[in-house]
């Protein structure tokens, strides 16, 4: 895709940025049109003389044994799976019984435990995962990760994007809640009031009451700085080779032998509560009401990347740069690191339209976290920065590498229409 | 059941046209990520998003007779998109005038409740959809196939089935429109306000 170069294309790329940003409620209603148009298209086929099906079905079969045959030869299978050791399909409605979980295993390893009494479906299998929805009760998720990993889950009008990751998660439409611990890895989350790329980790839990507004998220283990084993203080550079004004100047050269741990102020600070619970633009006006830099000073790695995008959320890019450059420069083993550098890139293209600078905290994003939760958005919103920027050099390099990992991305459009 | 598909479009346009059990859920599932952007990018966040979709692909089914070359399925189902959004256009506007016996909060676009997102996003999204409610369904539908979804231009003449000259006088036409309207808005003044524009 082209947008113009232009205010008019600008505002067009801001809109549609704003519309991706409600996946669920968009995923839900292609579920509902999904169903809808297989009975109507059931109930066409019923209709139609028996002599015409027969000749129609021999003539299918015959077809299909070709078109079998043809995907064989050109495409990677999708992922197979079995319930509780039987051939599953997809689009099966999946009830487990009161007394014992369901088991999905799938042919890459992973097993889904879908607990007793829930109430699940396998929308697809692809050649990387499978897109689950959970309508009631909960799953225990035990994903296998490989650098190709793609797995999603609907539960409400929340949407799981998985790479490879150990979590349960638990939906209750009668009461609106939605509960996620992860006890392996990390997994994003959007949707509802989740709002978008709210990534979840290894030992929190993230509870959303969408009947009340409420959405917390806790540590469940201890917050310790882990030891991400990728390049740290490595200057970004833009596609033409130069370093970006943005990135690790102040952060290149030898790290830091050991973390500095910021002095805490009492737990009972009002912008740490309303961290807590997740309402960012709230936690962020009352950082900003006692002090943002003392609040800085004060914050955890968790805190300084809640309380930058609570400043971008409400608009104040300036505070989000100064939260998420603090957080990258006293915490340079944090895995909060490449989720910075990705809000710093989003507040270079959405806020600044700063598109050079974009491109380089997205490649900063990929490349300290190739494998992390947003390597795929990052490398997606990459290819946009760099076509808007005008390097439409770089932005074909780009779309090739995104398509190479992600030939089914939500970025796959943008990134072929580069390369044609 | 249904069976796999992963062929090329002229074997799903086949396997269409020969009744083949599996082939419609593939065809679904194969394009409605392309046919949902692009009706969302014309129609906004709408509440009935889930009927157009199925009405799009209910449309495709019943005039596949009209698909000459298989290989161009998928232009040809934007244009069955585009086409159905603009029935859907046209059909609110004669139903507009009803407005008038109701609740104005009834009336309201459909938007989803995310607390948390982009507040400035949010507002130039709904200013943009208000303003382009007030254009021609035919101009509103160039504008948000070239400038929301993106298309080129040779694209958007495509899938509006008309011609490259045509579609730069339509896009002329809905740009003067849009800018015009969105003078009152000021959450499109960073984008409106000032700026000069040359590539259409």
């Amino acid at each position: 895709m082209a947008r113009p170069l232009n205010p008019l294309g600008s505002l067009g790329a801001k809109v549609a940025s704003a519309l991706a940003d409600d996946a669920g409620e968009r995923e839900r209603a292609i579920e509902k049109a999904r169903r809808a148009f297989a009975i109507q298209s059931l109930q066409t086929q019923r209709a139609r003389p028996r002599r015409a099906a027969v000749f129609a079905l021999a003539a299918a079969a015959v077809l299909a044994l070709g078109v079998i045959s043809f995907s064989l030869l050109h495409r990677p299978a999708p992922l197979a799976f079995e319930v509780d050791g039987k051939a599953g399909f997809s689009q099966t409605w999946l009830a487990a019984p009161s007394a014992r979980p369901l088991v999905l295993s799938f042919s890459d390893g992973t097993v889904l435990d879908v607990a007793s009494s829930a109430r699940a479906r396998v929308l697809e299998t692809t050649a990387n995962g499978a897109n689950i929805s959970l309508e009631s009760g909960s799953i225990q998720a035990r994903v296998v990760h490989t650098s190709h990993s793609a797995w999603g889950l609907i539960a409400g009008p929340f949407a799981v994007r998985v790479t490879g990751t150990r979590f349960n998660v638990q939906w209750e439409p009668a009461a609106q809640k939605f509960v996620l611990a992860v006890s392996e890895g990390s997994v994003v989350v959007s949707g509802s009031i989740a709002g978008s790329e709210r990534p979840v980790r290894a030992g929190e839990r993230l509870v959303a009451s969408v009947a009340r507004g409420q959405l917390e998220l806790t540590n469940t283990a201890n917050e310790a700085a882990t030891n991400e084993g990728g390049p740290s203080g490595v200057a970004a550079v833009d596609s033409a080779g130069t370093e970006a004004a943005a990135p690790p100047t102040a952060e290149s050269a030898s790290a830091p032998s050991q973390e500095v741990t910021a002095p805490r102020e009492s737990s009972g600070a009002p912008w740490r509560e309303l961290v807590r619970k997740g309402d960012l633009r709230q936690a962020f006006a009352a950082a900003e009401s006692h002090g943002f830099q003392n609040a800085c000073d004060l914050a955890s790695a968790a805190e300084l990347l809640s309380l930058g995008d609570g400043a971008r959320l409400s608009g104040r890019s300036d505070r989000a740069i100064e939260a998420l450059l603090t957080l990258r420069k006293r915490y340079p083993h944090d895995s909060r690191r490449a989720p910075a550098a990705f809000a710093l890139g989003k507040v270079a293209f959405d806020q600044q339209h700063a598109y050079g600078q974009a491109a380089a905290w997205f490649a900063t994003c990929m490349r300290e976290q190739p494998n992390g939760p947003l390597a795929r958005e990052a490398g997606g919103r990459q290819i946009e920065a760099l076509r808007n920027a005008g390097d439409l050099a770089g932005a074909e390099q780009a779309a090739r590498a995104y398509l190479s990992r992600y030939p089914d991305g939500p970025h796959a459009d943008v990134a072929r229409s580069l390369l044609k | 059941m249904p069976l796999a598909f992963n062929g090329d479009e002229t074997a799903l346009v086949e396997a269409l046209r020969a009744h083949h059990p599996g082939a419609k859920a593939a065809f679904f599932q194969r394009y409605v990520k392309l046919v949902e952007r692009m009706t969302t990018h014309v129609l906004g966040f709408d509440a009935e998003l889930a009927d157009v979709l199925q009405e799009v692909f209910a449309a495709a089914l019943s005039s596949l007779h009209t698909l000459h070359d298989p290989a161009a399925l998928e232009p040809w189902l934007s244009t069955v998109a585009v086409l159905t959004a603009r029935k859907v256009l046209r059909g609110r506007s004669r139903r507009a005038w009803l407005r008038r016996f109701t609740d104005s909060a009834e009336d309201e676009r459909y938007e989803p409740a995310t607390a948390g997102v982009d507040v400035e996003a949010r507002r130039a999204l709904r200013a943009v959809y208000t303003v382009l409610a007030k254009l021609p369904a035919d101009e509103r539908i160039a504008f948000a196939l070239r400038f929301i979804d993106g298309m080129e231009l040779t694209e958007v003449a495509s899938a509006c089935s008309v011609s490259l000259a045509t579609i730069k006088r339509r896009l002329t036409r809905a740009e003067h429109r849009f800018l015009a309207n969105a003078r009152n808005y000021p959450e499109l003044a960073t984008w409106i306000g000032g700026s000069r524009w040359q590539d259409r």
